[in-house]
C-alpha cells in the first residue's frame, strides 16, 4: 500500500563551525510511520531529528514538511511548527506556570483554541494519563516520568502531524521508563507518526516500523527492525548492536 | 519560618543597637578629643588679614571671599583654601577646628557669629563689594526695566527700608517689612529668579519658606513690572549657569561684579555694598554643651523643621519609584535589542546605539550625567523632580539593562526550545516563557538596584532639589549642627533600605515558593 508522503529530507548537511555532523542525509517518512533512529553517541542523530523542525538550520539541503519546503526563509516556520510536536529528553516544562497552563500556552497563545477550549482539552489529556489531579500542580512537584509524559501531552495539545522524540526516557530513572514508553506505544497504536530519537532496543524493536542507523552523519542503514536486527549489513552496526544489546 | 523571622527580628535588633552604639560612642569620642582639639587650635590664631598666609581659610564656593583668598593660595605661603558649598558648612568646619577661619559677607557673618558664641568677626575688614542681580548678556532690555525699577525703589527708599527691616538698628529691625503690592496687575509673566537661600539674611529658608533681602527687593522689582516673582533654590556655584542657559531669568543671591563673571554674565546697577569679613574662633568663649533635648527640639521641633526631612523624604521616594519604572522599562528594551542580537543576530544598529548608551552611563558618574541633563539637555524643563526622574531612570537603564540581560541568559535554552518547537513565535516566547522566569532570577539583583538607586538620589542636591539629604542641609544651615540632621538623615536611608530588603526578600520567597 503506497502511504503519503509527509516529511522528505533531500541532501541535508550541517556543520558547526568546521565540525561536520550531518554529511548528506536523505529519506522520506510516511504518514503513520513509527521511524526510530539509533546510532553510535556523536553520530548526528539528535542533530537530524532537530532539523526536521529548524531547530537547527541545515547548512545545506531541504526539508518539505506537507509538500511545503520549511528551509525556504519565506515560510512562516512557527506555523509548521505547529503541525510537528517535539519532545525533549530534559521534559523542558515551563517550570512558573501550573500543568494545565503548560498544556493551554500554545493552543491560546497560537489561536488555535479559547482560554476554555483549551482548558477543556489540557483536562481531557491529563485525565487520558490519570494525571487529571496535578493539573494545579507545579512541573517541579512531579516525578520525572509524569514530567515527560505531560511534555508529551502538552506536545499533543497542538494536534500536531507529526511527534518528534528526541531521546525521551534517557534522563529518567529505570523504573519510570516504563509509564513513557507505554503512552508513546498507545500513540503509535492510533496511527500517529513518530519519529523516535532513542536506546531504548526493545522498544525500537517492538514499535517502530522502521529503523534508521545513523554513523558518521549519514543514514548507514535503513531497514523494518526485525531484519535490521536478525541480518545486520554492515560491520558498524553489527558492532554497535553487540555493544548494546 | 517562624525561625527564619526570629533570626530577620535578630538581625534587626543587632542593626539598630549597632546605630545606637555609634552615635553614643561618637558622642563620647567627640568630647574626649575637643579637649586636645582645643590646644592645637590655639596655634593657628588669625586677628587681622596679615595672618591669612599659611592658614586654613574657609570659604563659600564661587563667592567674591572664594576669589580673593584664592591670591593667598598661589603666593607660596602654604595657605589653603577650603571651598565649600555653603557657608554654614564652612562655620561648622570653622568650629570644630579643620580650618582656622572664613571669609565671608558681612551680614551672613553676623547672623553665624549670633547663632555660635565660640565665633566672633575680627575688627579689620577683608574687603568691601557691590552686590547686584546677574542677567543673561542677550537679555538687555530686561536688564533695563530692572535698572529703571531699582533706580524708583531707591529713590522711594524702598530699598532701605527692607535692608532695615532685615539689618538696621535695633528700632528698626524686623519692624516694617516689605509688603508685595496686592493691586498690581501682574500680566507681563513671571520672572524666574535663582537663588541660595543659604545665605542669611540675603536669602534663608524661614519655616519653610525662602524670604531674605534679595528675595523682597525681588519682589518690589516685579511690582513694578508686573510680573510675578518665583524663586529657584540651587546651590551658588550654579546661579550662574542657570541664568545663561535660560533656567532662570535673573540671579539674585547677594552676587558681587567681578571681571570673571563678567565674561559669562551682564549683571543690573548695584543695590547694596557689603563688606567681607573674617570669621575666627574666639578663644575667650567658653564652649558650652548642648542637651540632647535641646539639641533635638531645635533641629526637628522648633518652627516644624522636621518638614524639611518630610518633604525632602517624600521628594526621594518618588523619584526612586518613578526612576525605576522606567529604569526597568528602557533597562528591558535594551536587553531584548542584546539578546535578540546574541542569539539571532537581530536588528545590528540598534544594538550598537545600545552598546554605546551602556558604556556612557555606566562610565560616567550619575551627578555629572544629572548636571548635564539638567542645565544642557532638558534646559526647557522646569519641574526639576521631572528632571531627576529622567536622569535616574536613564541611569539606572543601563545597569537594569544588564541585570536583565543575565536573568535572560541565565534561562536553559531547553525552555526557548520548547517554547519556539510548540509553534510560538520568538516574541511569544520571550514574553511567556523567557522573561518570567528571567525576572524571577533576577529579583534580588533588581531590588538592590531599587536599593542602590535610592541612596544615588541624595545628589539630587546639586540640581537645586530638595530630597531627603538636601532637607537635612537646610536644617543644617538653619541650626549650624551637623551631628543630628546628619544621623537622621542616615537613619531614615538605612530604616528605607532595611523595609525595602525585607520587601524584596519576601516576594522572592513567595514567588520561588512553586518551584521547590
Amino acid at each position: 500500500m503506497e502511504r503519503e508522503v509527509l516529511i522528505e529530507v533531500k541532501d541535508l548537511y550541517k556543520s558547526f563551525g568546521q565540525h561536520k555532523v550531518l554529511k548528506g542525509i536523505n529519506t522520506t517518512i510516511s504518514k503513520g510511520e513509527v521511524v526510530a533512529i539509533i546510532g553510535p553517541s556523536g553520530c548526528g542523530k539528535s542533530t537530524f531529528l532537530r532539523s526536521l523542525n529548524l531547530l537547527e538550520e541545515p547548512t545545506s539541503g531541504t526539508v518539505t514538511f506537507e509538500g511545503t519546503d520549511i528551509t525556504d526563509e519565506s515560510v512562516d516556520i512557527n506555523k509548521m511548527r505547529e503541525k510537528m510536536g517535539m519532545v525533549f529528553q530534559q521534559f523542558n516544562l515551563f517550570p512558573n506556570m501550573t500543568i494545565r497552563e503548560n498544556i493551554m500556552l500554545a493552543p491560546v497563545k497560537r489561536g488555535k483554541m479559547t482560554k476554555e477550549g483549551a482548558a477543556e482539552r489540557a483536562d481531557e489529556l491529563l485525565a487520558r494519563i490519570s494525571l487529571l489531579d496535578k493539573a494545579d500542580a507545579y512541573p517541579a512537584q512531579l516525578s520525572g516520568g509524569q514530567k515527560q509524559r505531560i511534555a508529551i501531552i502538552r506536545a499533543l495539545a497542538m494536534n500536531p502531524d507529526v511527534m518528534l522524540f528526541d531521546e525521551p526516557t534517557s534522563a529518567l530513572d529505570p523504573e519510570m521508563v516504563g509509564e513513557v514508553l507505554e503512552l508513546m506505544r498507545e500513540l503509535a497504536a492510533e496511527g500517529m507518526t513518530m519519529v523516535v530519537v532513542t536506546h531504548e532496543m526493545g522498544f525500537a524493536k517492538e514499535v517502530a516500523s522502521r529503523i534508521l542507523f545513523i554513523n558518521e552523519g549519514v543514514i548507514q542503514e535503513d531497514n523494518e527492525p526485525k531484519e535490521l536486527f536478525a541480518n545486520p549489513r554492515s560491520q558498524r552496526l553489527r558492532d554497535f548492536l553487540s555493544k548494546i544489546l | 519560618m517562624t525561625m527564619k523571622n526570629r533570626k530577620r527580628v535578630t538581625l534587626y535588633l543587632c542593626v539598630a543597637v549597632l546605630f545606637v552604639a555609634g552615635i553614643v560612642g561618637f558622642g563620647y569620642y567627640k568630647s574626649q578629643t575637643a579637649k586636645k582639639k582645643a590646644e592645637e587650635i590655639k596655634k593657628n590664631i588669625i586677628t587681622g588679614v596679615n595672618d591669612l598666609p599659611g592658614k586654613k581659610i574657609g570659604v563659600q564656593l564661587g563667592t567674591t571671599g572664594d576669589i580673593y583668598a584664592g591670591d593667598y593660595e598661589k603666593d607660596g605661603s602654604g595657605t589653603v583654601i577650603e571651598r565649600f558649598n555653603k557657608g554654614a558648612d564652612a562655620v561648622q568646619a570653622l568650629k570644630v577646628g579643620k580650618i582656622d577661619c572664613v571669609i565671608i559677607d558681612e551680614e551672613p557673618a553676623k547672623a553665624y557669629v549670633e547663632k555660635n558664641e565660640e565665633l566672633r568677626i575680627l575688627n579689620e575688614e577683608f574687603t568691601k563689594e557691590e552686590y547686584a542681580i546677574c542677567i543673561d548678556k542677550s537679555n538687555a532690555a530686561l536688564r533695563q526695566q530692572i535698572n529703571t525699577a531699582l533706580n524708583e525703589l531707591k529713590e522711594e527708599r524702598v530699598l532701605k527700608q527692607i535692608k532695615d527691616y532685615y539689618t538696621g538698628a535695633d528700632d528698626v529691625k524686623g519692624k516694617n517689612p516689605y509688603i508685595p503690592q496686592k493691586d498690581v496687575v501682574r500680566k507681563n509673566g513671571t520672572l524666574s529668579v535663582a537663588t541660595n537661600a543659604e545665605f542669611k539674611p540675603y536669602e534663608y529658608f524661614d519655616q519653610g519658606e525662602i524670604v531674605g533681602i534679595d528675595i523682597d527687593i525681588m519682589q518690589a522689582i516685579c511690582d513694578k513690572l508686573g510680573m510675578a516673582l518665583e524663586v529657584q533654590n540651587m546651590d551658588f556655584d550654579a546661579i550662574i549657569t542657570a541664568v545663561s542657559s535660560g533656567k532662570a531669568d535673573v540671579g539674585a543671591a547677594g552676587m558681587t561684579v567681578t571681571e570673571d563673571r563678567l565674561k559669562s554674565i551682564d549683571f543690573t546697577d548695584s543695590y547694596t555694598t557689603s563688606t567681607q569679613v573674617i570669621i575666627v574662633r574666639d578663644e575667650m568663649a567658653v564652649q558650652k554643651d548642648r542637651s540632647f533635648q535641646e539639641s533635638f527640639y531645635d533641629n526637628f521641633i522648633k518652627d516644624n523643621r522636621y518638614e524639611y526631612l518630610l518633604k525632602g523624604l517624600g521628594n526621594t521616594l518618588v523619584i526612586t519609584l518613578f526612576a525605576v519604572m522606567l529604569g526597568i522599562a528602557l533597562g528591558l528594551l535594551i536587553a531584548l535589542v542584546r539578546t535578540g542580537y546574541d542569539r539571532a543576530g537581530k536588528l545590528p544598529l540598534l544594538n550598537f546605539i545600545c552598546k554605546v548608551y551602556l558604556t556612557v552611563m555606566r562610565g560616567t558618574p550619575a551627578v555629572v550625567q544629572l548636571m548635564i541633563i539638567y542645565y544642557v539637555i532638558l534646559t526647557a524643563v522646569q519641574n526639576k523632580i521631572v528632571v531627576a526622574i529622567i536622569g535616574f531612570g536613564l541611569n539606572s537603564a543601563a545597569y537594569v539593562a544588564e541585570v536583565i540581560r543575565s536573568g535572560i541568559m541565565s534561562v536553559d535554552n531547553g525552555q526557548f526550545e520548547a517554547g519556539r518547537s510548540l509553534g510560538l513565535s520568538y516574541q511569544q516566547t520571550m514574553k511567556s516563557v523567557i522573561i518570567p522566569q528571567a525576572i524571577k532570577n533576577i529579583l534580588p539583583a533588581l531590588g538592590n538596584e531599587f536599593i542602590v538607586l535610592i541612596k544615588e538620589t541624595s545628589i539630587s542636591g546639586y540640581i537645586g532639589l530638595m530630597d531627603l539629604t538636601k532637607g537635612g542641609d537646610i536644617i543644617r544651615s538653619i541650626t549650624y549642627e551637623a551631628y543630628l540632621p546628619l544621623y537622621a538623615v542616615a537613619l531614615i536611608y538605612l530604616v528605607i533600605v532595611l523595609l525595602l530588603t525585607a520587601g524584596v526578600n519576601r516576594l522572592e520567597r513567595k514567588l520561588r515558593g512553586n518551584e521547590r
